[in-house]
């Protein structure tokens, strides 16, 4: 699609996201209209989600810093439909499931 | 805070496909079917109202507009007495046992109405919806030769 010099020379912008919060998950969801998997990068560094991804005519970018602590070891599940991403990772502060203990 | 429609450059476009008046009334409906989802942003944002351009090579006239979220299942497109309505439905995820921390997109329920001119060939429309954009491709017939018309005496 577009080489890394064409790519410098895009427009930014930021994406609109909407973040949603269950007891184990933060879902984060963006538009990305024109962005398809192969050009969208995402990383997480120490709590912050970057998000980059190019369209035929912009780019889009965006960090965003997630205020829950986020276990970065766990599966991330990251989907890109239509143009909308979605990525859910997992919360380190997620309560546990409870421990049954025998009695012997 | 109004942001101005970009319009189409060619002068041709305005002045002979398509009566000023006319293509007025189009920007004013582009406009309105945006409002929906524009906000005020604090960096730039994609701005969410379709364009229309006029590839004079092909001889077609092209609406884009980003639609994300939508597929092209929920897409409907008709024409009724020369008008093109385009509604479009975005699907709404289920997210249970979820709460919205933020929000920031909209994916309203959306219809366009576009006035056709005249020598748009209604049979060769084409529409498309991938990646979350929307494009309606609509052909110009080429204008009829003059002709002359013989008078006989009567």
């Amino acid at each position: 699609m577009s080489t890394p010099d064409t790519q410098a020379n895009l427009v930014v912008l930021q994406p609109r996201v909407d973040v949603l919060a269950s007891e184990t998950t933060i879902r984060v969801r963006a538009d990305l209209p024109g962005v398809r998997s192969e050009s969208l990068e995402l990383s997480l560094d120490r709590g912050r989600l970057h998000i980059d991804g190019v369209a035929p005519a912009h780019r889009f970018r965006r960090t965003l810093a997630l205020r829950w602590p986020i276990d970065a070891d766990a599966d991330i599940d990251a989907t890109l439909t239509d143009g909308v991403l979605t990525v859910d990772l997992a919360r380190r502060d997620a309560p546990r499931p409870a421990r049954r203990i025998a009695v012997g | 805070m109004r942001a101005t429609l970009r319009r189409p450059v060619s002068s041709r476009f305005v002045r002979t496909a398509h009566p000023v008046a006319e293509l007025d009334q189009l920007w004013h409906e582009l406009d309105r079917w945006a409002s929906a989802t524009r906000r005020a942003p604090r960096r730039a944002r994609l701005d969410h109202r379709p364009r229309l351009s006029h590839d004079s090579e092909a001889n077609t006239w092209t609406l884009r507009a980003a639609v994300p979220g939508v597929s092209a299942d929920s897409v409907q497109i008709t024409v009724d007495k020369g008008v093109l309505a385009i509604t479009t439905t975005a699907t709404k995820p289920a997210d249970e046992g979820f709460t919205v921390v933020a929000r920031e997109r909209s994916t309203p329920a959306r219809t366009l109405r576009w006035p056709l001119p005249d020598e748009a060939d209604l049979d060769g429309i084409e529409a498309s919806v991938a990646d979350g954009w929307l494009q309606v491709t609509v052909p110009r017939t080429p204008a009829p030769e003059p002709r002359t018309i013989a008078v006989r005496a009567g």
